[in-house]
């Protein structure tokens, strides 16, 4: 991997606490953590609230951009004026150990929050507060297939610094100009690499590659994926229960839904989470549902994720996370599916 | 265990040889470590798909309503589905709310004694990878990078099946039996009995901490046979019962609507539990509306079929104090 | 930062009752601010989602044309919650607007042509809209022969009646007003929109067609077109969805990788044929 035009610092280990001491006078910074047996990013007073002993976190940080729930006016039901004064976003944040998967899924919701106009401002807002610093992957889970859909355990795309755990100290590459500024604060207590801290940060991360081989190859199952009338749809929807995990724990899956709730005398537009797996989704107030049974629904689920968002924003929405193989409740597996596509003649 | 599934697999065949069943619902090896995963089978050439392991934990009943629901009148298909005890009991309620209709279901019963919860072996194993594993009668055993490690199945048991009662199946058309690797210990359930027991306060700061956790995936309702309405209230907009959104009111109702419609009806399968992506003990909840019900009515859900269900009947015996002696 | 979710506020001028059922009215909107009508920049095919605070939003096909000055045209049919609601409106009451939104009727491609317009029931609003446009003054030599061929189950169900009999005057354009089954009163032709289009028989070369109406009559129109020799790529279709955003980000409007709000509603007949057959 070429280090040309990006600034590579080294830490070390101890030094973290002081690192996060500064950043904390201009950031919140929100960091993995482990509470009741499950690994999340939440915020972190200090750098010894981190656990680093995590594959990664059970939500997908899709949270901090695009909340679950999200009122997006409020208005007085009596005179119908609207409310359209945002709270404030106070500080800037940073979120600190993301997966490279992860990091690449923010940048996946940047191109339909942002990229595809018009902007979102909600998004926005918390987009451009803040900052990604992703951890490189060294040891992935079994349910993990980032190298099949173009990402991997050192993928660049979508942080603005990426962390490398070395023997004793942390390799930092500074991805963005957003990244210059977060490393700036260590700028007193960070050091330039030597040779061997390079080598040793190659050697970690392709033994990484080697545990992360591909699992299915997305060109050679893109002949099928395209045909919306491939047998296969007919039979591989039949275990899945419609209930939505799947989409409400994947990091790019971005479906919501807008709804007005009115608690006299006041009034709110909502948006929340919601998933083309439902029954209703595409429910026409007519009584017609263009997705009636569980076959279409799954059928429009995965040409999206591999087909249609291909065409049309260049890239599959799916950065092989495995977060929906591991809470699947019937143990859908989406390797299983692209193996079997890649058969199809 | 490879007995049973030898079993399974030819009265499969056999039902297929004799054009008995259109369809059947088993279970087959999942792809995770310790998974399996429904199977639907529709010709005998597959039936070597069939698996039976301590592993099988869903409940089959959950496909049977939207099957039934295409396949109405003299053209009906025929299910043939393998049952435990918990999923027979939800057949059995299926079939009482006319979900299902008995003729058209072949039921292959297995005697169970308990499903093993992979997440409690995988958390103790810390995310280090299994290589391959395998069952002998009590435990589990697992092959990790370093060398086999061995669980006893009654310790890493799922909450729902440490205290079954219904380890044979309460309906079915043959039965298979397989050997108990343990006594099993049926009674009220230690954790549900204490939870019963806390004063109202407490009881309803531990429904407010679990139910917080939720993010209204509908996980929970779409993994349960007994929710199978066409429309969920929790969706209806003409009128709007509740909010879509993961704020407090909005969950506290959703939860409760949901335990309340389970009363009577729930058969304590744990499909829910197992289902929830956050942990929630769902069934700490409907568990307690299970009790109070077999309490106050004698009845338990999934018994007998022609047991008519409590909330649907009325008799001069039903315990009418709520109403002559509130608190 | 212009925030896409907040509707306009507009006023209820007017309500016109277009069917005899009585669920299908026009509304004349006006906005309340100057500056959103200023902002508000349009062209036939396009739509806007209607907010009807407390109830929600529909998404619905601007009926009037541009050229129509100071007022915009809305016509909606009560189906669900939000209609149900705005059919409960009355005149000088307030409402939300977000728009315009969606593609519009390929214009610059219909320049120089004969226009075929094939229309059928309640869908035919935006038709409106084109049709306004086109007999403007100042654009009507753009076009070549216009030709419109529009029906209803009944008489009662017909809208903008007062037109149709206006346009059936006019010189510069030929219109077919058809009824799949007339009335006692009902003196003009009887026949499903399909079967007249055949009998009319339009000529294909050099004409392009719009197609509004119920699936089924479209499903019968196209066979008819292909017959009268019309190619995919000069035949238009506006479609519906079920829909929340309206700009391409909630996901629920799609067919195959376009989005109806955005990539349409407008489509050819040649981008549906590359499309999946799910809508």
């Amino acid at each position: 991997m070429s280090n040309k035009g990006k600034k590579v610092a080294v830490l070390n280990r101890q030094d973290l606490t002081a690192f996060f001491t500064s950043l904390s006078k201009r950031f919140r910074i929100f960091g993995p953590s482990r509470i009741h047996r499950v690994d999340s990013l939440v915020e972190i007073a200090s750098a010894d609230a981190i656990n680093f002993n995590y594959r990664n976190m059970k939500m997908s940080p899709k949270a901090f951009f695009f909340p679950q729930t999200q009122t997006l006016f409020s208005f007085d039901n009596e005179s119908k004026d609207v409310n359209t004064s945002e709270p404030c976003q106070d500080r800037q944040r940073i979120l600190f150990g993301l997966r490279p998967c992860d990091a690449q899924s923010i940048w996946l919701l940047d191109k339909v929050f942002v990229e595809n106009t018009p902007s979102d401002p909600y998004y926005m807002k918390l987009r451009t507060s803040t900052r990604i610093v992703s951890l490189a992957c060294t040891h992935p889970s079994p349910t993990c297939f980032c190298t099949s859909v173009n990402c991997g355990p050192d993928s660049e795309i979508g942080a603005d610094v990426i962390f490398y755990e070395l023997n004793g100290c942390y390799l930092i590459k500074t991805l963005t100009p957003e990244g210059e500024d977060v490393v700036a604060v260590a700028n007193d207590i960070v050091k330039p690499p030597t040779e061997k801290e390079l080598s040793e940060k190659e050697d970690i991360m392709r033994k990484a590659r080697e545990k992360m081989k591909r699992v299915f190859d997305l060109e050679c199952a893109q002949k099928t994926l395209d045909n919306f009338d491939a047998p296969r749809w007919a039979r591989l929807y039949q275990k899945c229960l419609g209930c939505g995990v799947c989409t409400y724990l994947c990091p790019t899956c971005h479906c919501f839904d807008i709804t007005d709730e009115v608690v006299q005398p006041r009034g709110r537009r909502v948006r929340t989470w919601d998933s083309c797996m439902y029954q209703l989704f595409t429910l026409h107030a007519s009584g017609h549902n263009p997705r009636p049974t569980q076959k279409e629904r799954m059928r429009q689920r995965i040409m999206h994720k591999f087909s249609y968002a291909r065409k049309y924003y260049g890239h599959a929405f799916c950065v092989g996370c495995g977060r929906c193989i591991t809470y699947c409740p019937v143990n859908v597996d989406i390797r299983q599916f692209m193996k079997k596509f890649m058969e199809e003649k | 265990m490879k007995q049973a599934e030898h079993e399974i697999m030819s009265n499969v065949e056999r039902l297929f040889a004799d054009k008995k069943i259109d369809l059947f619902i088993g279970y087959e090896k999942g792809t995770l470590p310790l998974r399996t995963s429904p199977c639907f089978i529709d010709d005998r050439n597959t039936v070597r798909r069939l698996v039976w392991n301590s592993c099988c934990s869903n409940n089959l009943a959950v496909y049977l309503p939207r099957l039934m629901l295409h396949r109405k009148g003299k053209n009906s298909k025929r299910i043939g589905i393998l049952c435990k005890g918990c999923d027979s009991r939800s057949v059995v309620e299926l079939i009482k709310e006319k979900q299902v209709d008995r003729d058209c279901l072949y039921i292959i019963g297995i005697s169970c004694s308990g499903i093993i919860d992979s997440s409690k072996i995988l958390s103790e194993l810390d995310g280090e990878g299994i290589l391959s594993y395998d069952e002998t009668s009590d435990s589990i055993v697992v092959e990790l990078a370093e060398g086999e490690r061995s669980f006893p199945k009654h310790e890493y048991l799922y909450e729902s099946c440490c205290n079954c009662a219904y380890a044979t199946p309460t309906v079915y058309d043959i039965l298979i039996r397989t050997v108990q690797f343990a006594p099993k210990v049926a009674g009220p359930d230690p954790n549900i009995t204490a939870f019963a027991h806390k004063t109202r306060e407490e009881r309803w700061r531990i429904f407010e901490e679990e139910t917080s956790k939720c993010i209204r995936c509908y996980a929970c309702r779409n993994a349960c046979p007994n929710c199978y309405c066409k429309e969920c209230f929790a969706e209806q907009t003409k009128p709007r019962w509740i909010g879509v959104t993961n704020d407090r009111s909005d969950l506290l109702f959703y939860h409760t609507m949901r335990i309340f419609h389970q009363a009577g009806r729930c058969v304590d399968c744990g499909a829910c539990v197992r289902a929830c992506p956050m942990n929630i003990n769902l069934r700490l909840f409907t568990r307690v509306l299970v009790d109070e019900v077999k309490e106050r009515f004698g009845y338990e859900p999934g018994v007998s079929i022609k047991e008519p269900p409590p909330l649907a009947t009325f008799s001069l015996n039903d315990k009418q104090e709520f109403m002559t002696e509130p608190d | 930062m212009n925030n896409p979710y907040i509707p306009a506020s507009v006023k209820i001028d007017d309500i016109i009752i277009e069917n005899e059922a009585g669920d299908i009215r026009t509304f004349r909107l006006t906005f309340a601010y100057k500056k959103d009508e200023r902002k508000f920049s349009f062209l036939p095919g396009q739509f806007a989602e209607l907010s009807v605070l407390g109830a929600g939003e529909c998404p619905i096909g601007i009926a009037s044309s541009p050229t129509e000055k100071g007022y915009l045209l809305f016509t909606v049919k009560r189906a669900g919650v939000v209609t149900t609601q705005l059919h409960r409106a009355e005149r000088g009451e307030i409402i939300g607007l977000r728009g315009p939104l969606g593609n519009t009727y390929p214009l610059q491609k219909m320049e120089g042509h004969n226009i075929l317009i094939v229309g059928g029931g309640f869908a035919f609003t935006t038709l409106r809209a084109v049709i306004k446009y086109i007999l403007e003054e100042n654009n009507r030599k753009r076009f070549d022969d216009l030709t419109i061929i529009y029906g209803a189950r009944t008489p009662g169900e017909l809208i903008y009646k007062n037109e149709l009999w206006e346009w059936e005057k006019r010189r510069d354009m030929t219109t077919y007003i058809t009824v799949d089954r007339g009335d006692k009163d009902w003196k003009r032709r009887e026949g499903f929109v399909p079967s007249v289009l055949k009998e009319v028989a339009p000529r294909s070369n050099e004409t392009i067609a719009l197609v509004c109406g119920p699936p089924i009559m479209i499903k019968f129109t196209l066979p008819v077109l292909d017959e009268l020799g019309f190619i995919p790529e000069s035949i238009f279709l506006s479609l519906e969805m079920r829909m929340k955003c309206g700009i391409g980000k909630c996901g629920r409007c799609n067919i195959g990788h376009k989005y109806v709000c955005k990539d349409g509603p407008v489509f050819s007949f040649r981008e549906l044929q590359e499309l999946p057959n799910e809508y």
